[in-house]
């Protein structure tokens, strides 16, 4: 089962919001294998792993990892989804990251998604978080066509932590549907979620974020954060937070700054020569590069940043 | 015709209310004019209106700047033409450093690409000149800089962007003594590089100490109301507005003037 759909309680039914059907999906997973990587202490982890997936192409419709992060290792996979061929390609493809991180041990998943609109992508990730443990999650979303990302972290540990960046940028009829579970059950655990986008033409997107306390985590503590820029009125913005509350020891939060661009920041910028689409273009960077700059290594973070300014040329630069 | 700016019968308005009222102005190339007012009278909606901001709209009158008549031209185009406005209150640009805001809008004034190695070099030697630490040069442009920071990387920008007119709306306002000399340091530099013509809007006469002021324009009520050379400037400075002022026409609440007279009454 994928954790996009798993969910601790009922509540997605009542608000309507729960409309993700992954059914179809089990057909990919059957045909896939799991890859087994193991992360032991000492050395070894620390270069990142790349995983690249080249959606379409020969590369098979799902790709499957379990990470098994040893006591006290720490260990860094870099993926990349991305469409190999032609822009007229399409399909469904699957990743599914199934993480455990014993005690001490700290994983970080960085993933980059630049897929074509013909893509429906699905992507998975759930794990178990051992005593000390901190599972760090950073994800940069850029093309696609629908978009699924399901994220259920098991704070099972004491001082357990779980640490997520999304930063996105999404626009024709990207549909980004996210949905966030931190599970608190180790006493001071800790979840930081923190979303960071930015929505053009008629892009849509829901996130749900879930901050799940449970009898026993005395001390926990959860944030979610969502900053969302708007640029045009045709996008459709949605916002799920969720805090449960089963334990009284517990501090759980919420924000969200959902907005346009200030018109006296638009005015200042164009005061300097700068043109509409080009401020639009360089926020939108920057909401991206404020995520990206999070990733530690700079080869990954050199590729994101070329992806983001690779296909925009100024218009008077191009002679 | 050697017109730089010229602003024929200015009248604009915002939200209903007439702020300009009938404003000529005309500046030649490389010329220094100082605008002074009371509080309220209308010089930053003037600035404003040069610029174009679309908020301010306007209900009479022409500008022409370069020969081309901008009174409708886009903010962004009436820049790369060759206009500046120093703000009286600088935007913070969350995001965006500093050193980026200004390449970028160097490269879109040139339609070149400039080399990051050309660029850093000169940035920083003007960051130097300006006492600006180099570190600001990765900040976040305005993002939590003090208000003297903040003016100065106005004038930065200004001596990065090199136009034709620099508008300074109050630049050396509320600033300490050494930041007003940094500040017209900059603008003298400004004036020796560039040659480009200014339109100083100021309350002091330090900023233009090192300039030589070719006119003084008094703008009261949304109306130029006396022109002079330097000399004005000090006078106003020694006897306030007082003498310009028609308090009886005047429907501007903000005006400092008609507030004293008021509260003599
Ligand atoms: N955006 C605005 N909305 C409403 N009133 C404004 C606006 N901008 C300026 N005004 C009014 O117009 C008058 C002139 O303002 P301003 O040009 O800022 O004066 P100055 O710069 O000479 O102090 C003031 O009465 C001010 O309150
Ligand atoms: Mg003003």
């Amino acid at each position: 089962m994928l954790s996009n759909d798993h969910l601790p309680a009922r509540t997605w039914e009542w608000l309507k919001v729960n409309d993700i059907d992954l059914k179809d999906t089990n057909g990919l997973l059957a045909s896939a294998t799991v890859n087994e990587h193991n992360i032991p202490a000492g050395g070894a982890g620390e270069t990142p792993v790349y995983i690249d997936c080249k959606v379409g192409g020969t590369e098979s419709p799902a790709s499957l990892h379990n990470f098994n992060i040893e006591a006290g290792a720490s260990g860094t996979v870099i993926q990349f989804i991305t469409t190999d061929g032609g822009n007229d390609l399409s399909g469904d493809f699957v990743l599914q990251n199934r993480y455990h991180i014993a005690s001490g041990g700290s994983f970080t998943l960085i993933q980059v998604q630049n897929l074509n609109d013909g893509w429906k992508f699905y992507n998975d990730c759930s794990g178990v978080c051992d005593d000390g443990a901190t599972f760090r999650r950073i994800q940069i979303v850029l093309g696609g066509g629908y978009t699924y990302m399901g994220e259920f972290c098991d704070l099972t540990g004491e001082k357990s932590r779980f640490i997520c960046d999304i930063g996105y940028n999404i626009g024709g009829t990207h549909n980004l549907d996210m949905n966030y579970v931190a599970d608190h059950h180790g006493k001071n655990s800790g979840s930081d979620i923190h979303v960071s986008g930015v929505m053009s033409d008629h892009a849509s997107k829901i996130f749900r974020g879930t901050i799940d306390f449970h009898r026993g985590c005395a001390g926990a503590k959860g944030a979610e954060i969502e900053e969302v820029l708007l640029l045009d009125d045709t996008i459709e913005n949605k916002t799920v937070p969720l805090i449960l509350c089963d334990e009284e020891d517990v501090e759980g939060s919420h924000g969200a700054t959902i907005g346009r661009l200030d018109e006296n920041l638009i005015l200042y910028m164009k005061s300097r020569g700068i043109d509409e689409d080009e401020i639009y273009t360089m926020m939108a960077h920057a909401r991206i590069d404020s995520v990206a700059s999070l990733i530690p290594d700079m080869e990954a973070r050199d590729r994101v940043s070329e992806m983001i300014c690779g296909p925009i040329e100024r218009e008077c630069l191009r002679k | 015709m050697d017109d730089l700016l010229k602003i024929e019968g200015l009248k604009a308005k915002v939200e209903d209310t007439e702020i300009l009222n009938g404003i000529d102005l005309t500046i030649g190339r490389g010329e220094v004019h100082v605008i002074m007012g009371p509080n309220g009278a209308g010089k930053s909606t003037l600035g404003s209106c040069i610029i174009g901001d679309p908020r301010y709209v306007k209900t009479g009158g022409h500008i022409t700047f370069k020969g081309e008549d901008i009174t409708d031209a886009p903010t962004d185009k009436i820049a790369k033409m060759g206009v500046f406005l120093s703000f009286q209150n600088p935007i913070e640009v969350p995001g965006i450093t500093l050193a980026n805001f200004i390449r970028t809008a160097l490269e879109l004034k040139t339609g070149e690409r400039i080399r990051m190695w050309d660029f850093r070099k000169s940035l920083e030697a003007t960051m130097k000149l300006l006492g600006m630490d180099t570190s600001y040069a990765d900040r976040d442009l305005n993002v939590g800089f003090s208000g003297g920071e903040k003016k100065k990387a106005e004038i930065l920008q200004l001596l990065m962007l090199k136009p034709d007119l620099a508008i300074l709306d109050e630049t050396d306002s509320g600033l300490d003594v050494d930041a007003v000399h940094i500040v017209s340091k900059g603008v003298e530099e400004y004036k020796k590089q560039v040659g480009g013509a200014l339109l100083i809007i100021t309350h002091s006469t330090r900023i233009l100490e090192a300039l030589h002021v070719d006119k003084t324009h008094v703008l009261v009520d949304g109306r130029i109301v006396d022109h002079g050379d330097a000399g004005l400037v000090n006078e106003i400075n020694d006897n306030g507005f007082e003498r310009f002022i028609n308090c009886e026409n005047c429907k501007n609440d903000d005006c400092e003037v008609k507030k004293k007279l008021n509260d003599a009454k």
